[in-house]
């Protein structure tokens, strides 16, 4: 039985990887016709993609954010979902990253005891607000009866414990400063991490509400809420609150300890001068671990397996008592909060500033590397890495030759099509069989 | 015994309707068909028998021309066929009624019969023409329908003759009938018969696909079995018993008889009082009052459509917000979701496997995991355990006899009785206080039938309350404890097995009480 999987997984592969050769042998067909010369061109590509070290990290560099979100769409896949909103989901991670980054660090060196929040007046206020959280959660645990109650009870649970966090951090802050450096200077970068999945996850969150509650297609809700978050993030580039002083419209900088290390740190002296140029980052290895997780969640987990059974056959799901409405809600908010982490690469560990434009086509090129990657981590991985170094090469042809840099897009559009269309491929083998 | 059949065309002096000779067929590795011989004559109902799987529908849909033989000819009215296709086998007069109608809702039945044919007959259609000669064909047959109604609006029964015009308009002589029967009352299968017969009488041949064994019976002539992918005997339907036939469909002596002891019930399991529930504008369930008790299968008859889905679905919880009350074990169970039901002790067999009660792509240990795979053995602390997931699949399917038995295996490649026996299976090793077995042995063939039975049969004696919810009325008389009838969301009648006979269910299952 073993074997018979390996031999579906490799069939599985095989099939994708004939379909991006077949892509490849249409492009050079394509090049011929217009009338430049083929064998330069895909030299000067493959040397752009992968030809030594630094190509190779600039390749890998282009993939970081695409490994996110193809996981991203991979995951709401698997659930039945079609998540096109993480470019949307992208822009609010990378905005909140980008806020926390910069303010937290700053916050974090000044004494808060005189601010008005905290001064002898509202501190007595603040200490009572703290009290009422303390005997809400008393509340809370107090039993009742009947599901309505019961669901009641359980947002009151959360909400309590919210406020309860919220009052604690409140009392403290002035008192001990130390904790709020330390905020400031080591917690920074998973603070931010967190802020940029939180902030993709709430992104994701009304469309996720209207799809388990009203039924409204999330294809349509999540697209709107690309355009929301794109001319939102525009517009706070435009306002003193957010945008640098100087031309280019961009947050200001996110302190030093808020960056992504690049990997060049870690490498041995004599790759330095060709890492140095790029800026791949731990952001890379936060991927692959991150891939590594969304694959042992969807098959060795209990909601990873309800999630599966969601997409799979939805009625089989509920009538074996899964709530399919709460695996959609879980499902995009897990899936906007990886699109929110890969805004957080960009920002933390390429960008350092949140730029206007920053993220044209990355949430879409992840919907093509979750189709390319058939929806599965490793995939998902394999992929990416192909449309980065496809991008990467890009560039390389446009640089080295006279050959129109649209060819790579369109490869690229051969590529998606040629995979989208191999059990089409498959099915007219079939049937000539027969 | 039969003997099994001589080949070629020297078994009849006239030439046969249909002949098939050494046919062969081969889906990548599976064989569907492995020399198969198919005699029929002309003028004859002609039943193909045999287990799911046997290769039934892959003959004639070699017949038809959907699909290809590898090996072997075709001959309709002693002429070899060659380039066979769908188009080709309806010049032969050859037709085909489906299994699944296939007809478009919202058109009428004229324009659905002209639909049919609308291929052969170039661009321009008379549909008056058309019209008479369906109004004519349906006088000659007795195929009465109303050819201005929409096709939505008749019942099944109707639909069925609304599929067999469609195919004697386009001048079939030879009619292949994919299971007819499936879907019609007691009473609907004897006007069908009829309907048969004078088509029979009047010089159609038909060819009859069914694994009913009582109306092979009843209405074929001559009756060919299948078994494994080949024709295994035929022979003329008299010189046969029900219990030879069912000896060849399986390979081994079939028992039809339920070995089952008398017990006295026990303690009332399940109750539901006035239920009610009306969707859409239509009231499909009306002050329904049914108790089960343990140690008690109450068998529900009716035709489909009848109001059993809702009352099963709003047992399991997939319908909320029911009229009434539904009690299980003295709990009431409204308000309460399909899971919390499942953990207060009521199975579920679900009418429609594939939909409801199986995830296809789902591997068989999964599946057996489903519905309490959120507690322990199966998960700990949000995990999946996977070897406690692989040992239950392991000891339930040598229990249940599972075949290919591969825990791995996706549950959409076993055969339909295999699917079924990973539904029971899941459900009976819960040891439920409550089981909902609904159509249980819906589309599995004998051998899986008898099997099921017995373990639904061991569950009552262990005590469990079964409600036991079923088209066909021998299922119902043979295991049934008690039994009542529903017809247009009513319960019309509730009677205790020993008075229950199949013409007072069949009239019941009619509405008259």
């Amino acid at each position: 039985m073993n074997g018979q999987r390996a031999a579906g997984v490799v069939a599985q592969v095989a099939l994708q990887v004939s379909a991006v050769a077949l892509a490849f042998v249409l492009g050079f067909v394509l090049v011929l016709i217009f009338g430049y010369d083929p064998f330069e061109v895909y030299s000067v590509l493959f040397n752009g993609a992968l030809g030594g070290l630094e190509n190779v990290a600039w390749s890998l560099q282009n993939t970081t954010p695409l490994i996110f979100t193809g996981l991203a769409v991979a995951l709401a896949f698997r659930a039945g979902l079609f998540n096109i909103g993480a470019e949307g989901q992208l822009v609010a991670g990378a905005f909140a990253a980008a806020v926390v980054g910069w303010a937290v660090p700053r916050l974090a060196g000044q004494d808060l005891s005189g601010s008005p929040f905290w001064n002898a007046t509202w501190y007595p206020v603040g200490a009572g607000v703290v009290l009422a959280t303390l005997l809400a959660l008393a509340w809370t645990a107090v039993p009742h009866r009947g599901r309505p109650a019961q669901r009641l009870a359980a947002v009151r649970r959360v909400a309590g414990v919210v406020a309860a966090l919220v009052a604690i951090l409140y009392l403290l802050i002035p008192r001990a400063s130390g904790l709020f450096l330390w905020v400031g200077d080591v917690a920074v970068v998973p603070l931010a991490l967190v802020a940029a999945a939180v902030a993709g996850a709430l992104w994701a969150l009304i469309p996720a509400l209207l799809r388990s509650r009203l039924g409204v297609s999330e294809v349509i809700t999540t697209i709107m809420f690309n355009f929301l978050a794109t001319l939102l993030a525009s517009y706070l580039l435009t306002t003193t609150a957010f945008k640098e002083p100087g031309a280019v419209p961009q947050t200001p900088a996110v302190a030093p300890r808020a960056q992504l290390a690049e990997l060049a740190r870690f490498a041995p002296q004599s790759c330095h001068r060709d890492l140095d140029a790029t800026q791949l980052n731990t952001g890379f290895v936060l991927a692959l671990v991150v891939a590594i997780l969304v694959a042992y969640f969807l098959w060795r987990t209990t909601l990873g397996f309800e999630l599966r059974a969601v997409g799979a056959n939805a009625e089989a799901a509920r009538a074996q008592g899964i709530s399919v409405g709460g695996c959609v809600v879980l499902t995009m908010l897990l899936s906007g909060a990886l699109a929110g982490l890969g805004g957080a690469e960009q920002v933390l560990g390429v960008h350092h500033h949140f730029v206007k434009d920053f993220w044209v086509g990355l949430g879409f090129t992840g919907i093509a590397v979750a189709l390319v990657g058939q929806n599965h981590p490793g995939g998902v991985v394999l992929a990416a890495i192909l449309f980065g170094a496809l991008q990467n090469g890009a560039v390389e042809i446009d640089m080295m030759t006279l050959f129109p840099r649209e060819l790579i897009l369109v490869l690229q559009a051969l590529i998606i099509f040629l995979v989208a269309s191999g059990p089409m491929l498959q099915e007219i083998l079939l049937r000539r069989r027969r | 015994m039969p003997q099994p059949e001589r080949q070629g065309p020297d078994a009849a002096t006239a030439p046969p309707a249909i002949e098939m000779i050494g046919i062969s067929k081969r889906f990548k590795t599976v064989v569907a068909n492995r020399q198969a011989n198919l005699t029929v004559n002309e003028r004859e109902i002609h039943a193909v028998v045999g287990e799911n799987g046997a290769g039934k529908s892959t003959l004639m849909n070699i017949l038809y021309g959907l699909y290809r033989q590898d090996e072997g000819e075709v001959r309709v009215f002693g002429q070899k066929v060659e380039d066979h296709g769908p188009t080709n086998a309806v010049r032969l007069g050859i037709g085909m009624v489906h299994q699944h109608f296939m007809l478009v809702p919202p058109f009428s039945v004229i324009e659905n019969i002209i639909l049919g044919i609308e291929e052969s007959a170039g661009p321009f259609l008379d549909p008056s023409r058309i019209a008479r000669q369906v109004v004519e064909l349906g006088d000659r047959y007795g195929l009465k329908v109303d050819l201005e109604a929409k096709v939505q609006t008749l019942p099944v029964s109707m639909e069925q003759r609304v599929e067999i015009l469609k195919v004697l308009v386009r001048g079939a002589r030879v009619l292949i009938l994919d299971e007819p029967t499936a879907v019609l009352t007691p009473q609907e299968v004897e006007e069908f018969f009829k309907v048969l017969r004078t088509l029979r009488d009047q010089g159609s041949t038909i060819i009859l696909i069914t694994h009913k064994l009582k109306e092979i019976k009843a209405i074929s002539d001559r009756l060919t079995v299948m078994r494994e992918g080949t024709t295994v005997a035929t022979a003329a339907t008299g010189d046969v018993s029900r219990e030879e036939i069912a000896q060849l469909m399986v390979g081994r002596p079939v028992r039809f008889a339920v070995e089952k002891k008398d017990r006295p019930p026990g303690e009332v399991r399940l109750v539901a009082k006035n239920v009610g529930y009306t969707s859409a504008g239509r009231r499909l369930l009306d002050g329904v009052d049914l108790s089960i008790c343990s140690g008690e299968i109450l068998g529900l008859a009716g035709v489909a459509g009848n109001g059993q889905t809702e009352l099963v679905q709003g047992f399991t919880g997939l319908i909320q917000g029911l009229e009434g009350s539904i009690e299980l074990d003295g709990r009431d169970l409204s308000g309460l979701s399909v899971r919390e039901r499942i953990e207060l002790g009521l199975g579920h067999i679900a009418e429609d496997r594939l939909k409801h009660a199986l995830v296809p792509d789902y591997s068989i240990e999964d599946n057996f995991a489903l519905g309490l795979h959120h507690r322990p053995p199966c998960t700990s602390l949000g995990r999946l355990m996977r070897s406690a997931i692989r040992a239950q699949a392991e000891r339930l399917i040598g229990e249940y006899d599972v075949r290919p038995p591969l825990p791995e295996l996706p549950a959409r490649q076993l055969s339909g009785g295999n699917q079924q026996k990973v539904v029971i299976g899941r459900e009976c090793s819960r040891e439920p206080r409550c089981l909902i077995a609904a159509l249980p042995t819906r589309g599995v063939d004998i051998g899986a039938i008898e099997f099921i039975h017995q373990r639904l049969v061991g569950l009552r004696d262990r005590g469990v309350a079964i409600l036991l919810v079923s088209t066909e009325l021998s299922e119902i008389l043979s295991l049934s404890d008690r039994i009542a009838v529903i017809y247009r969301g009513k319960i019309l009648k509730t009677l205790h097995a020993a008075e229950a006979t199949e013409s007072v269910l069949g009239l019941a299952m009619a509405g008259v009480a």
